[in-house]
Parts: structure tokens; sequence; C-alpha cells
């Protein structure tokens, strides 16, 4: 049995394209999961647009053109352990104009 | 003959001789320059030396479009206009899209060089292998959208490329702009004045010739190769649905929304109001520029209420912070009217919005009051005072007049301490905050036309480059990891330099940055990818290192020209604003450090092969074939600073 003590809750959002199809406010992980367990958890949850535009076709990884930020700073990379209470933004990434 | 790609074509105009030649383009120009920007800052340096002011007769106005444009290369139909700028007596070089660039190609000209005055109002019409100056005196006083359908009339074809001004330009407004297809602006140059200076209204060009490639096989596979890769990019995705408003929400969680004259960095509120989502309420349909599958531009219009019937297309970043996240006004339908009239008049809308911005700080503050303002109430938001002023700027009424001569000579004028609030490099307003992000800074500092974030800026510095590029590379690329730390220092000058060496390939070939690495995606169009589409097109060989030397040489000779100006590392610096803590937001009490600071511009002189005072050594600019530019300067005594 997984009890809260076990788990942690993130917050999720987006900019952009992402923002509508994110359609939660947080997540509950397992305590000790990573950017890239809540990354995969949002993939499946979110269907093929989401997964189109988060997910590199060749590499199968999160696409490098998809910017995270943990509690508004550079998240340093998908292996980071994840806090409860984090808040985890993504957005696409376009430059300049 | 010039090689495949190129047009091969110089068009001279001397408007006080009414005189016009075509040169042919040498060999030697396009291996040292390549074209557009390259080409442009050569042109500009033999041909306009520190004697001659911005609105001279004898400065120069160069338009061109590199030999990619024109093509089918993916979004390369990019417009270069160079000339000394009016607003910052320094390089001016701006980059328009649209569908001029290609047209010029067309017509059989890489280049048109402008010189001298005309007594009365012109305008050059080029018609492939013809070109005359005829009258403009019916159009003086017109604004651009008037001006383009007058000219598109009087030819009798729809289909003529007009690159014109309006009346800010005409009345020597120093951040005004030349603005094509309506809409389009080559901006940040100031060319719109040096146009207005020389009696010229527009540059007119239809051309039916097509542009020849060397090896049209290999190009069209690798043209259809690097579309597809923008079409499965999520990059370009984003940038066609939302246009680059986008960044408005990006850019607040960063802290780098300017908001109020950039007395905040972020602020919720705003962002929501101004953000893709409301302006898309507004948008007609996204519009593409030539053989760009991106169409990051909207056409838009507004329907109901207060400003109903404003339409025009945008809106940029540029202008959405300007007009609207500056001034405090987050009323979308005024901020669509502002960007209307900036393109109607002929600014450049980062600026004018920005002049306002401040203007309605220094009202708040006390230092402006109504009495000086000609009874406008100018506190932030008020956007009804902000559409009346961008028209007073215009056409130099009142206080308008002040403001007109920028930032800078407008604070000189109303003195007491407002300089303070003047947030410019080297003259030229700067539209983030650019605090907390060492290379976005650094890249500001540095650029040869001053703030800009399309010069070698690290944009997005928070958020992609932890990811994007594996460590090993990063280490070779940029000696240490400290590369991908924003907050760091350290090797901001290597990876300034990177995105300086792509962003000049593309604005000497002709292409939009918005489909390179790193502008947009991870995984798009690359130094080496350039290098092969000019190779194939030119039928020269063109490898990654041939880019990079001439981007060197290019950097090294547009500092020449600012040196030679009187420009020097002191110039390299950011506005007052910038080194105070930040207030709110993600980066909360960062701080610059002048040490941390001064190591970074070492470090970015360094890599350059420039001294310590930020001029490219007369050893460095002897290795790039311009020992004549380094034996002038030291004929200047520019190297005899001692730091």
């Amino acid at each position: 049995m997984t009890t809260r003590s076990d788990t942690i809750e993130v917050s999720v959002s987006g900019f952009g394209m992402l923002k509508s199809l994110i359609t939660d406010k947080s997540i509950r992980l397992k305590r000790g999961s990573t950017l890239s367990d809540l990354l995969h958890f949002m993939v499946e949850r979110y269907g093929m647009r989401f997964r189109q535009l988060v997910i590199d076709p060749e590499t199968k990884e999160v696409s490098t053109s998809i910017c995270i930020l943990k509690n508004g700073q550079t998240a340093n990379g998908l292996r980071e352990e994840l806090n409860d209470r984090d808040e985890i933004t993504l957005f696409i990434f376009v430059g300049g104009g | 003959m010039a090689p495949n790609g190129y047009a091969g074509s110089i068009l001279r105009v001397d408007l006080s001789q009414r005189r016009i030649l075509k040169q042919g383009l040498s060999e030697n120009l396009i291996r040292d320059f390549i074209g557009g920007r390259g080409i442009h800052v050569k042109t500009l340096y033999d041909e306009v030396p520190p004697t001659v002011g911005p609105l001279d007769p004898e400065n120069r106005m160069i338009i061109g479009a590199g030999p990619l444009a024109g093509t089918l290369a993916p979004s390369a139909g990019r417009c270069q206009c160079t000339n000394k700028s009016p607003l910052t007596g320094i390089l001016g070089d701006s980059n328009v899209g649209g569908h001029f660039g290609a047209e010029l190609k067309f017509a059989g000209y890489d280049h048109i060089v402008i010189s001298g005055k005309s007594e009365k109002p012109v305008y050059l019409w080029v018609n492939d292998d013809e070109a005359e100056l005829r009258d403009a005196s019916h159009l003086w006083g017109l604004d651009t959208w008037g001006t383009t359908s007058a000219i598109q009339d009087e030819l009798g074809d729809r289909d003529v490329q007009v690159l014109t001004i309006g009346q800010a330009g005409e009345n020597l407004v120093k951040y005004s702009a030349l603005v094509c297809n309506l809409t389009r602006a080559a901006g940040r140059g100031m060319g719109g004045a040096v146009f207005g200076a020389k009696g010229l209204k527009a540059v007119v060009v239809r051309g039916t010739k097509g542009i020849r490639v060397a090896d049209p096989e290999s190009f069209l596979q690798t043209v259809e190769e690097f579309f597809q890769r923008i079409h499965d990019d999520p990059g370009p995705q984003q940038r066609s649905v939302e246009g680059t408003v986008s960044l408005v929400e990006v850019c607040n969680a960063l802290g780098w929304l300017s908001h109020k004259n950039m007395q905040f960095s972020t602020n919720d509120e705003v962002a929501r109001k101004l953000c893709a989502d409301s302006f898309l309420e507004y948008s007609v349909k996204p519009k593409g520029c030539f053989n760009c599958p991106v169409h990051c531009s909207h056409f838009y219009r507004v329907n109901d209420g207060p400003l109903e019937g404003t339409q025009a297309e945008g809106l940029e970043f540029v202008g959405v912070i300007g007009l609207g996240s500056k001034t405090g006004v987050d009323y979308y339908p005024a901020v669509l009217k502002a960007n209307e009239l900036g393109n109607r008049f002929g600014f450049d809308v980062g600026s004018v919005g920005d002049v306002i911005a401040w203007s309605m700080e220094c009202f708040e503050r006390g230092i402006l009051t109504e009495k000086d303002t000609d009874g406008l109430s100018l506190e932030f938001g008020n956007y009804e005072s902000m559409l009346t002023l961008i028209e007073r700027i215009a056409r130099r009424e009142g206080f308008g007049n002040i403001l007109a001569d920028g930032i800078i000579n407008a604070s000189e004028k109303i003195g007491k301490g407002s300089i303070q609030f003047a947030n410019h490099i080297k003259g030229l307003p700067i539209m983030v905050d650019v605090r907390g992000a060492y290379g976005f800074a650094l890249g500001h500092a540095v650029s040869n036309v001053g703030a800009i974030h399309l010069r070698g800026a690290v944009v997005a510095e928070e958020g992609w480059p932890a990811r994007a590029i594996p460590d090993e590379r990063a280490k070779k690329m940029f000696g240490t990891l400290e590369a991908k730390n924003p907050q760091s220092p350290v090797a901001k000058g290597a990876v300034v330099q990177w995105y300086e060496r792509i962003t000049v390939a593309a604005d000497c070939v002709g292409m939009c940055k918005f489909v390179l690495t790193p502008y947009a995606g991870q995984k798009l169009i690359t130094l080496e990818d350039v290098a092969m589409l000019l190779s194939q097109a030119t039928g020269l060989r063109f490898a990654e290192k041939d880019l990079e030397m001439a981007a060197e040489r290019i950097l090294a000779l547009e500092r020449a020209f600012n040196a030679r100006e009187g420009f020097s590392r002191e110039d390299d610096t950011l506005p007052p604003r910038m080194w105070e803590p930040v207030e709110s937001g993600p980066r909360k009490g960062f701080r610059f450090d002048r040490e941390s600071w001064d190591k970074a511009l070492d470090d970015y002189y360094n890599v350059h092969g420039w001294n310590n005072n930020g001029i490219p050594s007369k050893e460095r600019l002897e290795t790039l074939n311009l020992k004549y530019v380094g034996d002038e300067l030291e004929r200047l005594g520019k190297y005899d600073h001692k730091k």
C-alpha cells in the first residue's frame, strides 16, 4: 500500500501549445521519482499530440527542443530527482522575434 | 560572371547626380564576405568614414539579399538593410522578411548601394534591367500603406515589391524603419531617417528572372530534407501557431519581461493579458515570408470595442514588449493599434515603445508634467496617450519632437536625472531584462549595433543548453561544462561567439535565423548545413570553417567601423538598471558583479582575437585579410589605449 509519505506532489504547467495539453495542476509520484519519470508519465497521460511535441521520434527521448524549468530555473537533467512541491514548467524552445 | 546563387550585380545609385550604374560582383568579395550583411559592412567601412554623419548625403543606404535568397532554400528571402545609424551613430544593420529580398534577386541584383541626396522626393524603380528615379512629390506625406498602394497603382502592378518609409522617416525621426509588404520592418538599423534625409521615399523592385543553382539535384535533395526537419520540430510548429508572441509568458516565467520601463522583470497579470492565447483572439490567419514553411506572422483585426477596425500584421515579440509590457499597456487592442501605427508611420516599434515607456516613468516620477507633454497624461498604461504620442513623434509635434531624437538626446534636454531610466546599449533601446543570464546579457552588450537579442545574445539561455548539448560536446565546443550555466560568467565568450557565427551566416546568405539551430529547435539547420546549401547553390566549396572565418572577418570589420567612430570597451556594457539586483521573480536578488562581468568581456574579446579595449588587433585583422583596416586604426590612434 502506498502512503502519502511515500509520494510527492509536483505542480505542472506549460506555455504555448503545451499549455492546453497539460490538463492537471499537479501530479502525484512515488518518492524518488525523477524528471524523466514525470515526463514519461505525462506523455502517457496527455495523448498523441503531447507525445508528438515532446518525444523525439528518433531517440524516443524527451526532445531537446523542450525546455524544462524546475522552480523557475533550468532543470539540470532528466535524471534529476524531484522533491515534494517542486514546480515544473514545460515549453517549446523558440528564440527571438 | 558571378557564381550561381548570386544575381551577379550591384546597382549603384547616386541621388545627387541622378546617376545609376550597374557593377559586377567580384569573386574575392564573395569569398571573403559571402553576401548580404558581409558585403554591406565591407562597403560601409570603405565608403562611410567618421566625417560622414548618418543624415549626410554621403552616408550609404545599402539594401541587399544573400546568395540563397530567392532560391528554394527554406526561409531564404531575407533582405539586409545597412547604413550608419541615425540613432546610434554607429553601424545600423537590420534584416527584414517578406518578399522584397527575393524580388531584388529576381530583378538581377544582389545589392543596391544608394548615395547622395535628391533635391526633390524620388523613388527608385527597378524593373529587371531598367532602373530609374521617379518623382515622389505626390507620395511625400503618405504613410507606408498609402505609399505602397499608390506606387502599385501608378505602375499598374500589384506584385511590385515596395520598401518604403512613412512620415517618421520623412521627418528624420531617429528610430524610423524601412517597411515592406506593409507590415514588415527593417527596424533596428534606423534606415528610415536615412531614406528621409536622402529625399528617397521608396525603393520598388520587380524581377522576372530566376536564380541559378550550381547543383540542382543535390540542392533540392538537401532542401527537401531541411523542410522535413522544420516540419518535424516542435519549435517551428510552436512559432507557426503562436508567432513570437509566445515568448511573453516564457520571459515572464524566466524574469526577463520588461515591465513599466524595466522597473519590473515579471508581472503575471500583464503576461496573462498579453500572452499568445490573448493575441490569437485577434488573429485572422498566419502569414509567411518568401518560401517559408513557418509563417510565424499573423494578420490580425480588432472587430469591436473602442479600437474596432484596427488591423495589421505581426505582432512580434519586440512589438508586444515595447508597446505593451514596457508601457504598462495591457489592453490588447491598444497594443495592436500601436503596432499598426508603428507600421504605417514607419517606426522601429520597439524603440518608439521604449521612448514612450521612458517618458511615462519620467512623468510618474514628476520629472515631466502635463506642461511638458502638451497636456498628455503619461501615466503607465494610458493607451490613449500612447497612441496620440506615437503620431506626434512621427510628425515631430511639440513634445513628440523631443522624443523623436531618441532617448539620449531627449534625456539631455529634459535632464533631472532622467538618463538613469534610459535603458539602452550604445543608444539602442534594450527590449528585455537580461539579468541572471551572462550569455544573454553579454550578447546584448557586445552587439555591434547596440542592444539587440538577434546578433549573438544567447537567446533562451535559461531553458535549453543544459539539455540540448550533451556534456561531451559542450566540453569540446566551449572548453568547460560551466558554459551551460547561465548564472556563471565562465566561457560565455565562446557561447556568444557560437551564436554570432550562425547569425552572421544567416544574415549573409539571406536565411531566416528562426529555422536555424540554436535560434529554433535543436535539430534544425546548423552552420555546417548552411555551408552545404551554399556550396550546392553556388558551386563554390564552403566548409563550416570557411563560414566561421567569414563571420570572424565580418564581426571584426563591424567592430572596426564602430572603433573608428570612437566606440570601445566602455560601450560594451549594460544600462544602469541592469546592474541593480533583481527585485522579484525566479532570479530575485541576483546581481551582476562587475569583476565577473569584466572577466566575461575579456574572455569574449579573447576568443575573437581582439585587444582588451574590444578592438580587433592589427595581427588579427591581418589574418582576416583586413590589413588595411588595422593600419587605419593604428593611424587613428585606436590602439593607444592601455587598460
